[in-house]
């Protein structure tokens, strides 16, 4: 079965609502969450919606750069977690609390 | 059947596939930005991470689904439980105990963008019905045979990338192996060479930084530099050590003295006996409260 096959069975528009949502729940999350953690998880969400964007759109144009574009996509995210959750982990050794709004290291 | 307007008499099997993907992502990822525990939030990010790999098969994006699952449902979020349990982080602050206006602010505004993402969309791929001004107008088309080839294929092609030097890959050779891994291979060591080394370097970068950032510093104990030997621990009964142990504690070992010393300073841990005066200890001021069955 071909690409072609494929995407005219789930029309693109399809794929790119529920990117859409899925985006703006994620967003949701960043705005209301006050861990740092579900946060982080969130704009891992974000990205998420925004990689089924991408292949819905190489899919639907028959071009291989979507999917190249989510490769990098998904290396960039493991970087940014690996980096983050250490930067995480090391403000909590400094002052044991998960809440943006105290993690004020910066004002003092 | 009637999804975002569009009117579909009877769903094919991908469609309902679809469907059921995105109903369960969509209820997922609201599960997760509203559970109090951060582990049950990681987790519900699972399903959605999972559901989204059963996308990309639909999309006929196999690598792709199996990389989601390898490294984000397998790595990335394997390494926010570790934290999450590393730190102990699991009773996380309540939501919207001190930022009211954001809690309530938040969801209107997350439902704003989400109507306006679905408005634009329903528009520009012509769902709505009105009729748009000329030149607003962005048609996508749903079938991929009315695109127009991007890249027309040039002539004496030949069967592989490398004769489409920077020119991205032929529509035939596309249709012919998109959804293989070794066509999007191909594709990152040619087209992409340059992203993919750079982004090598970017994962060498976080790697060390990682390592950096989270290495704890352990502050030297100012007791280890008096090379005693703690006598806390003990030995196993009937052991050499504890043999030696007990002719020190006797004091039938020349030379060695046993005090007791609280070696937490100021913290309320109990003394106990202590070992001093071994080669290469620095001569202990005979202020030094000498105690225990010492000779």
């Amino acid at each position: 079965m071909t690409s072609s096959d494929m995407v005219a069975q789930v029309p693109l528009e399809w794929y790119l609502l529920v990117s859409g949502i899925l985006f703006a729940i994620g967003m949701t999350g960043v705005l209301t969450r006050r861990n740092v953690l579900v946060i982080f998880m969130s704009v891992e969400l974000m990205m998420n919606a925004v990689n089924i964007t991408l292949v819905a759109f190489g899919t639907a144009l028959n071009s291989l750069a979507g999917q190249a574009f989510v490769v990098f996509v998904v290396t960039v995210a493991a970087a940014e977690a690996a980096v983050g959750l250490a930067i995480i982990m090391a403000l909590v050794r400094h002052k044991p609390t998960v809440d943006p709004a105290e993690m004020e290291l910066m004002k003092e | 059947m009637s999804v975002g307007g569009m009117t579909i008499p009877i769903p094919s099997i991908a469609e309902v596939v679809f469907l059921v993907l995105s109903a369960v992502a969509i209820v997922a990822g609201l599960m997760m930005i509203t559970r109090q525990d951060a582990v049950h939030s990681a987790l519900w990010l699972v399903v959605v991470l999972f559901q989204l790999a059963g996308l990309y098969v639909l999309l006929n994006a196999p690598f792709l689904a199996v990389l989601q699952v390898l490294v984000y449902a397998g790595a990335i979020l394997v390494l926010f439980l570790f934290v999450i349990m590393l730190l102990q982080l699991r009773e996380g602050p309540q939501l919207g105990n001190v930022h009211q206006i954001q809690r309530v602010a938040a969801w209107p505004i997350g439902a704003l963008l989400a109507v306006e993402l679905v408005i634009v969309i329903a528009l520009a791929s012509g769902l709505h019905a009105p009729a748009l001004p000329a030149g607003v107008a962005m048609h996508v088309p749903t079938a991929p045979q009315a695109v127009p080839a991007a890249t027309p294929l040039p002539a004496g092609s030949g069967s592989t990338a490398f004769n489409n030097p920077g020119g991205g890959w032929p529509v035939e050779e596309v249709a012919l192996y998109n959804g293989e891994p070794r066509a999007l291979g191909i594709e990152l060591y040619t087209n992409f060479l340059w992203p993919f080394e750079i982004a090598s370097f970017i994962l060498l970068v976080a790697v060390i930084g990682a390592i950096v950032l989270a290495r704890r510093e352990e502050p030297i104990p100012a007791e280890v530099e008096t090379r005693g030997i703690s006598l806390a621990r003990g030995a196993y009964p009937g052991s050499p050590q504890a043999a030696e142990i007990g002719k020190v504690l006797a004091g039938q070992v020349p030379g060695v003295h046993v005090v007791q010393r609280d070696l937490a300073g100021d913290a309320p841990a109990p003394p106990f006996p202590h070992v001093t005066g071994l080669p290469g200890d620095a001569p202990r001021p005979p202020a030094d409260p000498p105690a225990g069955p010492q000779a």
